[in-house]
């Protein structure tokens, strides 16, 4: 909406009478302890050894030193990390809890992809139209829900 | 002079500042006492880059207000974003209100009564009005940059301080109806 004539002339002059009374305000000045608080919290901190800092706490020369050692690690996984991960799998599967625990997995892995391959079967030979109604049923419900929690959501907040 | 005696003589400088800007903004002194502190403990963790730096205060005054205005988010419920959509109060004008406009005051007009209840209207006023409004008037800060910052539309900005200055105009008029000014 397109301010009317003379609510302009209005606003800037509110803007004034507010820039000059607020400028008339003293500062706040800080409470007396605060310094000595800053000054305590920051000793605790120094009395904690750097490896149980924060990262961005350590010292300089440690968060380069550590960012390059990153660098290192995530190199060699880069680039041997398929051999790396062979040979612990191989090691792995020399133990036999590991091993059944595995197998295990992949018989649990292969019950539920069979179930959801008879559920695609089961909705691919329901009619087409049957389908698209079940799913606008319910995404009619979800949105009538959204609509009447926001309605109710203001109703109660207006009789507040 | 070591690290920790610079940095005592820099929160010497800067604490007034940080402080002011928390406590506009939140209008609560113990929480603009906790921001300051985090401020300057934060200042602590990345002091190599703040002791040498021109533009400390500048840096200081800009993670205060962010810790501010993270903080007034927080409190605010999950579904105060209706709050956008709600109509107008009716126990305050709109834009056609019924208040006579004022001339711009000076600073100087202003008894010492009248800073003290203009500073607790300031204090009172509700968060998305006062935060707006302190924005604007005190961090120099353009209706824009003061919608990203607060992540509202640049209309609700407008709105909010309209109504924040109309609502302290209003607490100041029973005064300077009774000093006749």
């Amino acid at each position: 909406m397109k301010p009317r004539v003379g609510q302009q002339d209005d606003g800037d002059r509110m803007e004034r009478w507010a820039d000059g009374v607020l400028g008339a305000l003293p500062e706040p000045t800080a409470p007396h302890d605060l310094l000595a608080s800053i000054l305590e919290r920051v000793r605790r901190e120094q009395a904690v050894p750097w490896h149980r800092r924060p990262w961005h706490a350590w010292p300089t020369a440690l968060r380069w030193a550590s960012a390059l050692a990153l660098a290192v690690v995530l190199g060699l996984a880069w680039s041997r990390g398929d051999e790396a991960i062979r040979a612990v799998a191989r090691a792995l599967h020399q133990v036999d809890a590991v091993r059944v625990a595995h197998e295990t997995v992949a018989r649990v892995l292969d019950a539920g992809g069979a179930c959801l391959g008879a559920v695609g079967h089961v909705v691919q030979s329901l009619p087409r139209t049957a389908t698209l109604a079940a799913a606008s049923v319910l995404v009619a419900l979800w949105i009538s829900t959204l609509g009447l929690g926001a309605a109710l959501w203001r109703l109660l907040r207006t009789s507040s | 002079m070591s690290d920790t005696d610079h940095f005592e003589s820099f929160v010497r400088e800067h604490q007034d500042k940080v402080y002011a800007t928390a406590l506009r903004i939140l209008g609560n002194e113990t929480e603009a006492r906790d921001v300051a502190q985090e401020t300057f403990v934060r200042a602590w963790h990345h002091w190599d880059d703040v002791s040498s730096s021109t533009s400390a205060a500048g840096w200081l005054k800009t993670v205060a207000r962010n810790q501010c205005i993270n903080l007034l988010q927080r409190h605010r419920a999950r579904w105060s974003n209706f709050t956008d959509l709600s109509p107008d109060d009716p126990s305050e004008p709109g834009f056609e209100g019924t208040l006579s406009v004022p001339e711009a005051q000076s600073a100087q007009l202003l008894t010492q009564e009248q800073r003290v209840i203009l500073g607790e209207a300031v204090a009172t006023l509700p968060p998305d009005q006062r935060v707006a409004l302190v924005l604007y008037h005190f961090e120099d800060m353009d209706y824009g940059e003061i919608a990203r910052e607060m992540c509202v539309s640049l209309g609700k900005v407008k709105t909010d301080i309209h109504r924040a200055r109309r609502a302290l105009y209003k607490r100041l008029q029973p005064l300077r109806d009774d000093l006749g000014c």
